[in-house]
């Protein structure tokens, strides 16, 4: 008779039910089975996305169930694959070969922080691809076996890939820390990339990707939506501040292409930071345009493949010359900001056609952007505060409390730390930074990033939050902060979320959210709301 | 009885949170007792922190009132963790096998023997308190969760047109929501 | 377990050097033909891998940043973790290779609330005796340069000099000696005991440690308990580097296990993860500078995709838009 399980009623006559409760399972990894746990994993992608998209293999099939109704050939495409892929790149031929396993990434990711599962290790979740290379690559792996690390290619090794590889957020954390940099995140970006070849990945990336290479952005909103909630938006603004203001849209020969994730159409608190850019560019008479059809700068294509990602970022250029722009300007997004500053140019460049970054406002050249043509909203304003061409109120942001998470990829795939920094210091009166091996390269992520950011997996989103949740709560106990800024649409939508439930009574804010409720415009009313329609000051 | 416990608090407690982490995974508990920044390893901490509170409130005669935000602080982070519920409070009783461990010959006499039903009992009850609170912990997961999902869609007016219909199939079981912060 | 075969590996090979000698008198094959046969393999394994490696494409500039970011003049850049120039790069991989940067960073000495008192976090421990490890082994085998160079040259007779400095014992005992065996020590015995590292540490793990183990200890027992005939080691080690191998009577035993085990190590090191060695210089996330947006990084198979053109798009939309007011390009 097999073991009873904890659901099973037996489970609970067992006489020695306490004795084997508390032990752990005593088993290599390799023979560690995986336990796919509601809540802890997402809901494979529908065949229709897969179909529209010309992924292989699209089929209907359950993470739970024994047969995931692979193709016959599964294990050639598998190999095929990885074999072509690592002959393609240098990085990850270093990264299969490299490791010395030294353990100094071990306990730097959060999802085996909080979560404690071994295989989360990122030298394990990197080993669960290496077994398989060196056993069905390498000489040494084909002959000694487990001896030196290798296994065979099986359909349970499949489903661990599934769990591991959708169970990392690609934020390089671990990457800090290695002797030889290797980069988890690569990794991960490779073994989804196996499974993709399959036709297994999850729905709330794939979904989103067809949504975006359908409609120009990962929701799914269509030219005239976007129009009606930009014009919303601008409603509540002149509600608040008694300033009307025209968003323009697929405007032909506007100087600036303004592009930031579509989340930041839809979801709360996204939607306020929206407003502030609509507003700080009305103030600043900035000639910018809007575009339907590059309505989305995030770009989920990064979390499916390569190529998915050329696909979708390909808009972005395509429509700064079709609009005749001088330069692109990008909103507060997390793994947008990672593929515009390392892919972009790679990918779809060069952009010849476009002008290097010049402030219309300043006359600062950014040198920086000067082959990918494309600056960060925070690089622009740091640049408009530097210059005194803002004017603030900063005191109507004397209710919060602020601490400034750094979201993984700005600040591991660019190295962006003060330019945030100086705005949030000039909009507000009120801030205190979280200790110091929780922010800036050290940062640890929500929990959501790289795809994993949907509800049936609260449990794992919470596991992988509990370090960054640790610190807000350290910050809120010490010095009563309430409120958790971020430039990242991701962190906006989860660690609010995560705050919730590690920090209970901190607000997720974005940067331009509290930059625009501290700016003063020419010819408002006098302001007694915030973009949230919340009286600012203490009395009513 | 209860002085000689009191007496041995701190050791108890120790053995207590030991055989906490011996719970997980061998190469995960000696992370957790090992790693002392409290940022690094925020588990291992906590459950330090709190078991001590714990074990000392228990030793002095508990009061719900005070055990909940104790017993709150280490069950929330056991609810997300894969375990399953009876697994999840279980560690409250490991306080019982603690206590034995370490007072070891001491019991033989049996008019100890009797205080350490009133010890016993203490754990018990809270036991009982660790499910009331799991519950809360478990519930509150679920109502984050619908929180989250109506602020990923706080600007979806039905009828607005601003989406695409999808297309007809789509079936209710496992199909993501919306929306959330692409 | 793994260990174990790793160790129950070496000291066949000790056992085999030993009886080898001698049982049945191979000297010349241990001292004289081998060594030929492993420096031709290892020369040969890691050229091959090396230029196996370099010829791969590195198609997309992912360098891990560190520090802040090269942007706005006002702003101070972090020149060495976030470098965007090559001196920085250059400098951020000698940092690296010379002194181990990242595995420093996670060393960090912090006072533990409550208990008021300093704690080290295990890191440091590994970064020391990394450090110690690589170093010593580094400055030991550029003092073997003297058994195979005549004359000596001065600065190899310097760092000799220096590295016995303290004038302990005869023969001199070296500082590098102990920095390596310690070094080395201390990274076995993380592996046995503490559980994370055993849990990812495999027998090719082990294999390593116990080889340079077995190396350390007979170079130790030759120079400091045996005292061998060094005059005739360093007969044999010309006759080597002279293409002339011979055989000096009276040399210990223990000097043909220990170039046994050197060849062995050798011949393993393409093989093995010891590749670590030319794997650091060429790791994407080290060795590019953080440029990305200033200079165009070429992907030598960037290949052309399907994309969902505008036309494509304005087509599907194109009623909506107009409906909406928004500037079509076809009417």
């Amino acid at each position: 008779m097999a073991t009873p399980k904890p659901d099973q009623m037996e489970y609970y006559k067992h006489d020695d039910m306490w004795a084997v409760d508390f032990l752990p399972p005593s088993t290599g990894w390799m023979e560690t089975p995986v336990n796919f746990r509601p809540g802890s994993f997402i809901y494979p992608g529908k065949p229709k996305h897969l179909e529209y998209l010309g992924i292989p293999n699209p089929r209907e099939w359950e993470v739970t169930a024994d047969d995931w109704k692979l193709p016959d050939n599964w294990r050639e495409i598998v190999l095929k694959t990885l074999r072509n892929r690592l002959e393609r790149s240098r990085t990850l031929q270093v990264f299969m070969d490299v490791c010395v396993r030294c353990g100094a990434c071990a306990d730097k990711c959060h999802f085996f922080i909080g979560g404690g599962d071994p295989k989360n290790m990122p030298v394990l979740r990197a080993e669960l691809l290496r077994s398989v290379y060196r056993g069905e690559f390498t000489t040494a792996g084909r002959l000694l076996g487990n001896l030196v690390g290798a296994r065979k290619l099986t359909i349970d090794v499949i489903k661990e890939w599934f769990s591991y590889f959708f169970q990392c957020t690609e934020c390089r954390r671990c990457s800090v820390y290695c002797p030889y940099g290797i980069d988890t995140a690569e990794l991960t970006m490779l073994g989804r990339e196996l499974l993709l070849e399959l036709g297994i990945t999850v729905n709330w990336i794939i979904e989103p990707v067809s949504n975006c290479y359908r409609t120009g952005n990962h929701l799914g909103i269509l030219p005239h939506g976007l129009k009606d909630t930009l014009e919303f938006f601008a409603e509540d603004i002149e509600e608040i501040t008694g300033i009307a203001i025209e968003p323009p849209i697929n405007k032909k020969g506007a100087e600036i292409l303004f592009v930031t994730p579509s989340g930041d159409f839809l979801a709360d608190p996204g939607t306020f930071t929206c407003m502030g850019y609509m507003m700080l560019f009305h103030e600043l008479g900035l000639d910018y345009t809007w575009s339907t059809y590059a309505s989305e700068g995030g770009n989920f294509g990064l979390f499916t493949s390569a190529e998915m990602m050329k696909r979708l970022n390909a808009k972005i250029y395509a429509e700064a010359k079709r609009l005749g722009v001088k330069w692109i300007l990008g909103g507060e997004c997390g793994h947008m900001w990672r593929v515009l500053h390392q892919y972009m140019d790679t990918m779809n460049g060069p952009a010849d056609f476009l002008e290097v970054p010049r402030s219309p406002v300043t006359g600062t050249v950014f040198e920086n952007a000067r082959s990918t043509k494309m600056v960060h909203i925070t690089e622009f304003t740091a640049d408009l505060i530097q210059h005194g061409k803002l004017k603030f109120d900063p005191s109507r942001n004397d209710k919060l409390r602020v601490t400034f998470h750094d979201s993984c990829n700005p600040a591991r795939g660019m190295g962006l730390f003060e330019e945030p920094r100086q705005i949030i210091k000039s909009v507000c009166n009120n801030f205190f930074e979280m200790p110091e091996n929780t922010i800036r390269e050290q940062t640890f992520c929500c929990g959501g990033g790289a795809g994993l950011g949907t509800d049936e997996n609260m449990e794992m989103r919470l596991r992988g939050g509990l370090p960054r949740g640790n610190a807000v709560k350290y910050v809120q106990d010490k010095f009563d902060v309430n409120t958790l800024a971020c430039v990242c649409a991701i962190d906006r939508a989860t660690l609010q979320t995560v705050c919730d439930y590690w920090a209970p009574g901190v607000e997720v804010t974005g940067v331009h959210e509290m930059l625009a409720n501290a700016l003063v415009m020419k010819g408002e009313q006098k302001r007694t709301l915030n973009l949230r329609m919340e009286p600012i000051g203490d009395d009513e | 009885m209860k002085d000689l416990l009191l007496a041995r608090q701190k050791q108890i407690s120790k053995r207590w949170l030991d055989k906490i982490f011996e719970s997980y995974p061998s190469d995960t508990s000696r992370f957790l007792s090992r790693e002392s920044n409290p940022f690094a390893n925020p588990v291992g901490r906590t459950f330090e922190q709190e078991t001590s509170e714990l074990c000392r409130l228990v030793l002095e005669g508990p009061d719900p009132e005070q055990l909940v935000p104790h017993l709150e602080r280490i069950i929330k982070i056991r609810a997300i963790q894969n375990l399953s519920p009876s697994k999840a409070v279980s560690f409250v009783y490991l306080l019982k096998a603690a206590i034995r461990e370490e007072l070891g010959d001491c019991l033989v006499d049996s008019a100890r023997h009797h205080g350490l039903e009133a010890i016993d009992r203490h754990i018990d009850q809270l036991a009982l308190l660790s499910f009331d609170v799991y519950v809360k912990s478990r519930e509150k997961i679920y109502e984050i969760r619908i929180a989250e999902i109506k602020r990923n869609v706080s600007r979806l007016l039905s009828g607005s047109g601003i989406f695409e219909p999808s297309e007809p199939d789509d079936s209710p079981h496992q199909c993501s929501s919306r929306g959330s912060g692409r | 377990m793994n260990a174990l075969y790793s160790l129950i590996a070496v000291l066949v090979l000790v056992a085999v050097a030993i009886l080898g000698v001698q049982a049945l008198g191979l000297q010349l094959f241990f001292g004289g033909i081998l060594p030929y046969f492993a420096f031709a393999v290892f020369l040969a394994g890691v050229v091959f891998r090396i230029q196996r490696w370099a010829r791969a494409p590195v198609p997309f500039r992912i360098p891990t940043t560190c520090g802040q970011q090269y942007s706005l003049p006002w702003i101070k850049s972090s020149y060495l973790d976030n470098p965007h120039t090559t001196t920085g790069v250059i400098g951020r991989m000698l940092l690296e290779i010379l002194f181990f940067r990242s595995l420093f960073r996670n060393t960090r000495a912090g006072v533990e609330p409550g208990l008021k008192r300093v704690v080290y976090s295990p890191s440091l421990w590994m970064w020391i005796a990394a450090l110690a490890f690589h170093w010593g082994m580094a400055i030991l085998l550029f003092r073997h340069l003297r058994f195979f160079l005549e004359p000596v040259p001065q600065v190899v007779s310097a760092v000799i000099w220096a590295d016995g400095f303290f004038q302990v014992g005869v023969p001199v005992f070296y500082i590098t000696t102990f920095a390596f065996l310690l070094g080395l020590f201390y990274l076995l015995l993380r592996r046995l005991f503490i559980p994370q590292i055993r849990y990812i540490s495999l027998p090719n793990d082990f294999f390593p440690l116990f080889l340079l183990l077995g190396i350390g200890t007979t170079g130790f027992l030759m120079r400091h308990v045996v005292k061998t005939d060094v005059v005739g080691i360093k007969e044999m080690m010309q006759g080597l580097v002279g293409f002339h191998p011979l055989v000096s009577e009276g040399v210990h035993y223990l000097f043909y296990t220990h170039i046994f085990l050197v060849c062995v190590l050798l011949v393993y090191i393409p093989f093995s993860k010891i590749m670590h060695m030319g794997g650091v210089f060429l790791s994407p996330t080290r060795n590019l500078a953080n440029n990305n947006r200033m200079k165009r990084h070429v992907n030598p198979w960037n290949y052309p995709v399907k994309v969902h053109t505008y036309p494509e798009y304005e087509d599907h939309f194109r009623n909506k838009m107009k409906e909406a007011g928004i500037p079509v390009e076809k009417d």
